[in-house]
């Protein structure tokens, strides 16, 4: 074989895989759902540390929705392109998260329990947590998602995906063994405390960032980075105020949204564009 | 006497060296799966000369071929196996290692040239 017919070959090869890259990439849906969440998580976020029970049940609730979500649009996208990611390891971190975040939620209740039987003088502000429509709720989240899971395993077997089923059917067992009380007693409680309104944005940036390595992307892996960083210094300015913060969660929270939300269109352009 | 040196020639693949073959194993490199109409078209195909092609690369081993129906649209799925990731690699490298043997040759030259100038001065 003459070496320019093996340099023709070579650059044929790479056009071909730039080609494929360019069709199969797509990193902008999950980055405006998550704008999307973030900026709806204001409404329920709140400026007390160990208040965040309605925002642990918002993005429970959020993160087993959003999950799937991702899938079936990656699996229409696919369809419709011909091409298609491995995006299974994504989903199965993302899902595995949320049943971690679900945890934080029946801890929060759990670990206010203990403090208000203790007889505490905050007895009284904690009250209001441990409620027992509230525990209630945060048992019927638990419920909710390993339905949920169940549903999502149900319809990626029919679709002759077995992995994602199988991962779906794991996350389900363990919201189960959650809603149960039989797993992960009050110990989990400590991360929810240590971020409150926005541990969910730092585990969000965690499977993004495994989504960027498998779209090869380091715009996407930058971006989820900086979620998780602006994630952090936003949770850590509530607890100890040590950035002389004024600003409620709140401004935190529509200013994360709106990062990861123009990051998201500004992908969307330029994925739109490269067709 | 010194051994002989193979030429990276022999190294190649006769089922992946074929180039369209090199093409769908390209294309499959860089996604999970990819559609018998997305490959037929990126490569500039007929269907019955993709299919052909198609049933090399499955009796060796190297892609997996799965067919099925969304909703009432039939559809073919074409993944590379292990085997064939390994065998395109391969593949990718002989090819280099021919480039940049002729461009160590080609180079070597020149330099013998301009010392042949360089002694005819």
């Amino acid at each position: 074989m003459e070496h320019g017919q093996a340099i023709v070959i070579l650059r044929d090869t790479e056009s071909l895989r730039r080609r494929t890259r360019t069709a199969r990439r797509s990193i902008w849906f999950p980055l405006v759902l998550l704008g999307g969440l973030v900026m709806g998580s204001a409404v329920v976020c709140s400026d007390d540390p160990i208040g965040g029970g309605a925002s642990g049940v918002y993005w429970a609730i959020a993160g087993a929705l959003a999950y799937p979500a991702t899938y079936l649009f990656y699996r229409w996208r696919s369809l419709r392109k011909g091409v298609s990611d491995g995006i299974t390891p994504y989903i199965a971190v993302g899902l595995g998260l949320v049943a971690l975040t679900l945890n934080f939620v029946v801890g929060v209740h759990r670990s206010a329990v203990a403090v208000s039987g203790s007889g505490g003088t905050s007895s009284l502000s904690y009250a209001r947590i441990v409620s027992p429509a509230r525990y209630l709720l945060s048992w019927r989240v638990a419920v909710a998602v390993a339905i949920l899971s169940g549903v999502f395993a149900l319809l990626a077997w029919r679709g002759g995906r077995r992995g994602p089923a199988i991962l779906a059917a794991s996350v389900g067992v363990v919201g189960i063994l959650f809603a149960t009380r039989l797993v992960l007693p009050e110990a989990l409680f400590l991360g929810s405390s240590l971020l409150p309104n926005t541990l969910p944005i730092v585990v969000a940036g965690i499977a993004l960032v495994v989504l960027a390595w498998i779209e090869r992307s380091p715009t996407l892996g930058v971006t989820a980075i900086a979620l998780g960083i602006a994630g952090i210094l936003s949770g850590l300015s509530i607890i100890d105020n040590r950035f002389g913060a004024t600003r409620g969660c709140a401004a935190d929270l529509l200013g994360i949204g709106a990062f990861a939300l123009i990051s998201g269109v500004t992908a969307a352009v330029v994925e739109w564009r490269r067709r | 006497m010194e051994a002989p040196v193979s030429h990276p020639a022999i190294e190649l693949d006769d089922v992946v060296h074929q180039r369209v073959r090199l093409g769908i194993l390209a294309v499959l490199m860089e996604a999970d799966r990819a559609e018998f109409r997305y490959l037929r078209d990126t490569l500039g195909l007929s269907d019955g000369n993709l299919s052909r092609h198609l049933q090399v690369l499955e009796e060796a081993g190297y892609v997996k071929i799965q067919k099925g129906f969304e909703g009432r649209r039939p559809r073919t799925w074409v993944s590379a196996r292990k085997l064939g990731r390994d065998a395109f690699n391969a593949e990718i490298y002989a090819l280099k290692v021919i480039v940049g043997r002729f461009e160590q040759q080609a180079a070597g030259m020149a330099i013998e040239h301009r010392a042949d100038a360089y002694r005819s001065r």
